[in-house]
């Protein structure tokens, strides 16, 4: 299909709402990051948001680990 | 934080986890599938050098779903003023490989990158196209890897028309302020910066030239070709500087 107009792409088809609520930052032990929710419970890890090298060398947080939500500070959320 | 740290490597050599995530089925199988190696290094003490990537789009009013991969403004800033603040914090590593986007939300990393009052290192690795480019040279060295690009282009509209003089005198002030940031904070000359926006035939249908690696630095762009070790070297020598430069001022 292609579609002639000076629209654009997003006003002609809009994003689903949901799409962002599965993401989500939080900080967890002081440290920003974007999960994306697994279950009612945990968060898997997607991407450390922190400047400080160190954080991407922490084992318990690298990308793809899942987190409990009851650990969160407060599961605050940045967006 | 640091205590929390060796905290945490000390759970790991007993082979404990007191705060039970999750129970992994194996946790060498689980850390091979996360990040396709069992081992990764362990540091003692923090960084005194922090590094922000700049990946993907750069997001400044519209929100992309997650799908894209995207650096967002809000994010960056923040880190940048914690950076400014934190006098453990002695430089600052840009990593770019982004394909452009918001020309605001870029502008406004780019002023931030260059007030900041620590040394800044930036490498391009891969691309920095089209608003990456002020990014790129608003740090106080850039480098740029060899087989990296960076698109220099017009400045394109993605949102309504108001009215076609009116948007064309917008469009024509906001590249404005993109070119005279570029040639600020770079050696490149605002005649050849604008030659290489407006050539024809370089990219396919579409006026801006494809700069590579070697190119960039040619032109003035860029400082130098290198990549992480070059550009560690620098910051660790800039921050040498700086440090200098600070003891003579109390003295």
């Amino acid at each position: 299909m292609i579609l002639y107009t000076t629209m654009p792409y997003e006003l002609v088809f809009p994003y689903e709402a949901e799409q962002f609520h599965k993401q989500q930052v939080v900080s967890y032990k002081g440290i920003p990051m974007l999960v994306e929710m697994s279950g009612a419970q945990y968060a898997q890890v997607v991407r450390i948001l922190s400047s400080d090298p160190q954080h991407f060398m922490d084992e318990q947080i690298c990308p793809g680990t899942k987190i409990s939500f009851a650990n969160l500070d407060g599961w605050q959320s940045l967006n | 934080m640091n205590n929390d740290f060796l905290r945490n490597n000390s759970d790991n050599q007993e082979g404990q986890n007191p705060s039970k995530e999750e129970k992994p089925t194996s946790p060498l199988i689980e850390k091979i599938q996360q990040l396709g190696q069992t081992n990764v290094p362990q540091f003692s003490s923090d960084s005194k050098i922090h590094c922000l990537t700049i990946v993907g789009q750069i997001e400044g009013h519209l929100a992309l779903p997650p799908q894209n991969k995207t650096t967002k403004y809000e994010h960056l800033i923040p880190q940048l003023v914690a950076i400014e603040q934190n006098s453990n914090i002695e430089g600052v590593l840009i990593i770019l490989n982004t394909v452009g986007g918001d020309v605001e939300a870029g502008l406004a990393i780019s002023e931030m990158l260059a007030t900041l009052s620590k040394p800044t290192v930036s490498i391009v690795l891969g691309g920095g196209h089209s608003i990456g480019v002020p990014i790129a040279v608003s740090c106080n060295y850039s480098f740029i890897t060899e087989t990296a690009t960076m698109t220099i282009h017009p400045i394109r509209l993605t949102g309504l028309v108001i009215g076609v003089p009116q948007t064309f005198e917008y469009l024509d002030k906001m590249q404005e302020r993109v070119v005279n940031f570029v040639t600020k904070h770079s050696n490149i000359p605002e005649e050849t910066f604008k030659d290489l926006m407006f050539a024809k035939g370089n990219l396919t249908r579409d006026i801006g030239t494809n700069v590579i690696g070697e190119d960039a630095v040619k032109y003035g762009l860029i400082d130098e070709i290198g990549g992480i070790g070059q550009a560690m070297k620098k910051l660790n020598e800039l921050i040498d500087l700086h440090k200098e430069k600070n003891e003579g001022l109390i003295q």
